[in-house]
């Protein structure tokens, strides 16, 4: 196993800073933040997986409880084996989508390694549209001038300062493996650069590493590279190309020391229950999720990482719905089952992964066989158990099938005497998780409820 | 929540630089994305004679690159300057405005089956994947002409949310993309309409294997052509294409058109309309399609200009009353205002491509194939790995092009590995690709060598710096000969390769007289 020492030493880094003055930047963040903001440092530091279901998965795996209403009302039949009539069917006992991820949910929600919130329902400014939905989510709130989550988080760490040292001592504190995303989205916030995100390959290849120039010694190449730094200085404005010249060899040597694929996998723990090695499933997601929580794991100051699904297509589901998506979500599910024992393994409770999407999805199968937008999705959150009034296993929200009979718009909907949040509602929690007080002043929404005070509805 | 503010960092560094900085400009262009400070200066005002020739000899280059790199084309110094009398004294190999030139190239016509069957022979596709891969090895074969504008357009709107085929999706094929590019190349050499070749699009089996319901379809197209973002209008649009729908049989998707039409009259769009064929007729007919074509393309021209600036381009472009593609794409590439005050990040094509024409450099046989390779996962700098694969995604390229640590690490992967340090060995070999000893036959040594490389790279010379410290490395590996030119170039491109103005397009100012 790496201890974190031998992590740093091996990288030959202890943060990967630009040498520019931390006191240019700091008042400048400082001043950005609302006057209003509360704060108190936390206990531990969480740390964040983030993982974005790009196109808007259905919130049918996770709650089939109207079903009988749905397929009774669908212009295109749903299949038998979600007849809750029949014998056979093939609905859970908390009423999930046994072969879309369902058995799993309900292995992990017994486990205490998950849980499931219904309603993530959006109200407020009902869009179904792809890019408002998405850039609204992603930003953690409806003013699509504002930063992403990740880039508020940012701010607010530089301001109040909770790890004990400088922020430009950090390693890879936060990090994309989806390259550019809203949720690193600048808004009007200059972030500073040792807080910004660096992206590494979830399949541990290093684009960073240089092929050799015969024509060249090392000597010479540092002077190459000295001179062309200081000739891009001249450019501030080009100021990503720059800073990706600037943290390429520390990557290249971070990768190639600590993030490659051989340590990565000798450093994943045996299960006792099986005497083996815990094996993801080598599929897109269950690739993400190995570098993912390997990375948060070894480094605990990888606050944020960030996981999109790898297109916008792949949850989208308008067309032959009901033979795509059980697959896709049960590979997502199995994925995230060895990420929750991985976790649970190196007893790393302050990790916590988030999965959500664009929005829900109608529940009428339409003539295409598929479900068209809807509004109201699930969140399925897993990890930190440890975090302060963090709550896991439960199973919160109730729905009802709402829409005209045979007519396309039906959706699930909170009944009236359901708990409810907005989605960004989850970017709150995000920052009450960090310390933050009133995190409703970041983005509109008060954080999700975690408490007692929300009826489980697990059975 | 957040104030608006200049960063205190942005300024300091503007403060310790401002007098070095020869790229420098006063357009819009925020580069990176950032948003510039002042308004749109020339808006489409076309560049005349004047200007151009009112530029340095170095900035005429500059503004020649700038436009054929749009283009994926470019101009090397020994073709645009008489390099005769070396580079100290730069002189024109001709008086014409060489903006001019490329314009009237663009109007002639070359047979263009004969590159089509040059492709066939020179280089290998994917089975599966060619008809992605094509285009480029196309546009790459196909000199500046009447033909290859057409093909540069439909290639740029196929990566747009305008026509994109969304080859990322399991209902669209690979065939589909091809189908998406040869049907917008058909239009537009015909000289259809924008509305008459967006209309075709929408009707396509292609654009309903991206959009694939009533309501995806009929939402999609009202947001991608209109910007039109009214859910409530949703459902009725839904409703007269009730009978569209798209279905699987024999492992293909299959547009349905089912004989349940819809009778009951929707308002919708500003009009009254019954049948789905009408929607679509109703969008292709409306005010708003040809000012969000425009600034569909305006966001990718002019990325990193203010909000404002923007809508004053577009309604520059709508004034003209545009009917074609050619009217905005020609209006915007050969304006004053891209021409000599944009400053963005560039797309990979534009970098490479416009290298390859000045560096006579040679394409491999494979090149194209593990250009665009879009499966698997590999540490060759394909355009999927730069987050910039072509006709993939779902809505497109983004207007701003991916500049992440990785995606960027992947593209300057491929510039400096794949092009500038790449040179051909052997002449006989088709596997054997990169620059070529033909690049570097001129009759320029020493300090006057080294500006030719940067004039071809960068349309400009070397500072003195930069000519001191990359002298010091050629005399310390001892290739201060004359014929160890080689040797000179392979260390100058990859200091080259390294410099973030390669990345982007910059601003020119006229000559003070």
């Amino acid at each position: 196993m790496f201890t974190r020492r031998q992590f740093l030493k091996a990288a030959g880094i202890g943060g990967l800073s630009l040498a520019l003055p931390p006191m240019v930047w700091r008042n400048e963040v400082q001043a950005a933040l609302p006057d209003t903001l509360n704060y108190a440092a936390p206990a531990m530091m969480p740390q964040i997986i983030h993982i974005f279901l790009y196109g808007g998965p259905s919130e049918l795996a996770g709650n089939l409880t109207n079903i009988e209403e749905i397929a009774a009302n669908s212009q295109n039949p749903y299949p038998a084996s979600l007849d809750p009539n029949n014998a056979n069917n093939d609905i859970t006992a908390n009423n999930f989508w046994g072969s879309a991820g369902g058995n799993i949910m309900e292995q992990l929600l017994a486990n205490g390694e998950m849980s499931l919130y219904r309603t993530i329902n959006r109200i407020k400014d009902d869009s179904k549209a792809h890019g408002r939905c998405i850039a609204q989510n992603l930003l953690g709130n409806l003013d699509l001038s504002n930063p992403g989550i990740a880039t508020t988080l940012a701010a607010v760490l530089e301001k109040f300062n909770p790890f004990g040292k400088a922020v430009d001592e950090l390693l890879l504190p936060f990090v994309t493996f989806e390259g550019d995303s809203r949720v690193f989205s600048p808004g009007d916030l200059d972030i500073p650069p040792p807080l910004r995100p660096l992206a590494l390959d979830a399949n541990f290849n290093n684009p960073y590493a240089r092929s050799n120039n015969n024509f060249l010694n090392a000597a010479n190449d540092q002077t190459l590279e000295d001179l062309a730094k200081t000739e891009s200085n001249q450019f501030p404005q080009f100021e990503k190309v720059n800073n990706a010249f600037i943290k390429r060899a520390e990557l290249s040597n971070f990768i190639e020391s600590s993030f490659n694929s051989e340590k990565i996998m000798a450093d994943l723990p045996v299960d006792p229950g099986t005497g083996q090695k815990i094996q993801y499933p080598n599929t897109n997601i269950g690739n993400r999720l190995l570098a993912a929580v390997s990375l948060a794991i070894k480094n605990p100051e990888s606050f944020f990482i960030s996981m999109g699904s790898g297109g916008l297509g792949g949850w989208d589901d308008h067309s032959d719905s009901l033979t795509r998506y059980p697959n896709r979500i049960q590979l997502l599910m199995e994925a995230l089952q060895v990420a929750s024992r991985h976790l649970a393994l190196m007893e790393a409770n302050n990790i916590v992964i988030n999965v959500f999407g664009d929005f829900g999805r109608n529940v009428n199968v339409n003539d295409s066989k598929g479900w068209d937008h809807g509004n109201n999705q699930n969140l399925y959150t897993f990890g930190g158990a440890d975090i302060a009034g963090r709550a896991l296993g439960k199973l919160v929200g109730k729905t009802q099938r709402i829409g005209t009979a045979f007519q396309n718009r039906q959706f699930t909907s909170p009944t009236n005497d359901s708990y409810q949040s907005e989605p960004f509602g989850i970017a709150s929690t995000i920052f009450k998780y960090f310390g933050v007080q009133n995190p409703e002043v970041l983005t509109g929404e008060p954080a999700i409820d975690e408490s007692n005070n929300v009826p489980n509805e697990l059975v | 929540m957040i104030n608006t503010r200049i960063p205190l960092i942005l300024i300091l560094m503007f403060l310790l630089v401002a007098c070095g900085n020869s790229g420098g400009g006063s357009g819009s262009g925020g580069s990176d994305g950032s948003g510039g400070s002042s308004q749109v200066e020339e808006s489409l005002e076309r560049l005349s004679d004047e200007d151009f020739n009112a530029l340095t000899e170095e900035d005429k280059l500059g503004v020649s690159n700038k436009v054929m790199g749009a283009l994926f084309k470019g101009v090397a110094p020994d073709e645009f300057f008489d390099l005769g009398a070396g580079v100290a004294a730069l002189a024109l190999q001709t008086d014409e405005n060489y903006v001019t030139k490329i314009e009237s190239d663009l109007s002639k016509a070359v047979n263009e089956n004969r590159y089509r069957n040059l492709i066939k022979q020179k280089y290998e596709f994917d089975e599966k994947q060619e008809p992605i891969q094509y285009q480029l090895a196309l546009l790459y074969e196909v000199p500046l002409s009447k033909n290859y504008f057409e093909l540069w357009m439909a290639y740029q709107l196929t990566n747009t949310i305008l026509f994109s085929p969304a080859v990322e999706l399991d209902t669209v094929a690979y065939e589909d993309a091809q189908r998406v590019f040869e049907r917008l190349v058909t239009m537009i050499r015909k000289s259809d309409t924008m509305r008459e070749i967006v209309y075709a699009h929408m009707i396509s089996q292609e654009n309903w294997r991206r959009f694939r319901s009533p309501e995806d379809n009929t939402r999609e197209m009202m947001e991608i052509y209109l910007k039109r973002f009214n859910d409530a209008e949703v459902p009725l649009a839904a409703q007269a294409c009730k009978n569209w729908s798209l279905e699987e049989q024999d492992d293909e998707y299959r547009l349905i058109i089912g004989n349940e039409i819809n009778t009951e009259p929707v308002q919708i769009l500003e009009t009254t309309l019954v049948e789905c064929t009408e929607f679509y007729r109703a969008v292709a007919d409306h005010a708003d399609l040809i000012p969000t074509v425009a600034a569909t393309l305006v966001d990718i021209f002019f990325y990193g200009y203010l909000p404002e600036d923007k809508a004053t381009i577009v309604n520059d472009i709508v004034e003209d009353d545009p009917a074609t593609f050619n009217d905005i794409f020609q209006n915007i590439l050969f304006s004053k205002e891209f021409l000599l005050n944009a400053e963005r990040p560039k797309q990979f094509e534009e970098v490479f491509f416009s290298l390859t024409a000045r560096l006579d450099w040679y394409a491999n046989k494979g090149f194209f194939k593990n250009l665009n390779r879009v499966t698997g996962s590999s540490n060759f700098p394909s355009l999927n790995n730069m987050s910039q694969a072509a006709m993939i995604y779902k809505l497109g390229r983004r207007a701003s092009v991916p500049l992440d640590t990785l995606s960027f690490a992947f593209y300057h992967k491929a510039v400096r590995e794949k092009l500038l340090i790449d040179r051909k060995g052997n002449p006989d070999n088709d596997n054997d690709g990169g620059w070529q000893d033909s690049f570097i036959n001129v009759s320029l040594v020493q300090d006057e060598f080294i500006d030719y490389l940067f004039l071809t790279v960068l349309s400009r010379n070397a500072t003195e710096q930069e000519l001191d410290e990359l002298n010091a490395i050629i005399v310390d590996r001892g290739f201060n000969r004359d014929d160890r030119k080689m040797q000179q170039t392979m260390i100058v491109l990859d200091y080259l390769s390294r410099l973030s103005e390669l990345y982007h397009t910059r601003p020119f100012e006229k000559e003070v007289q």
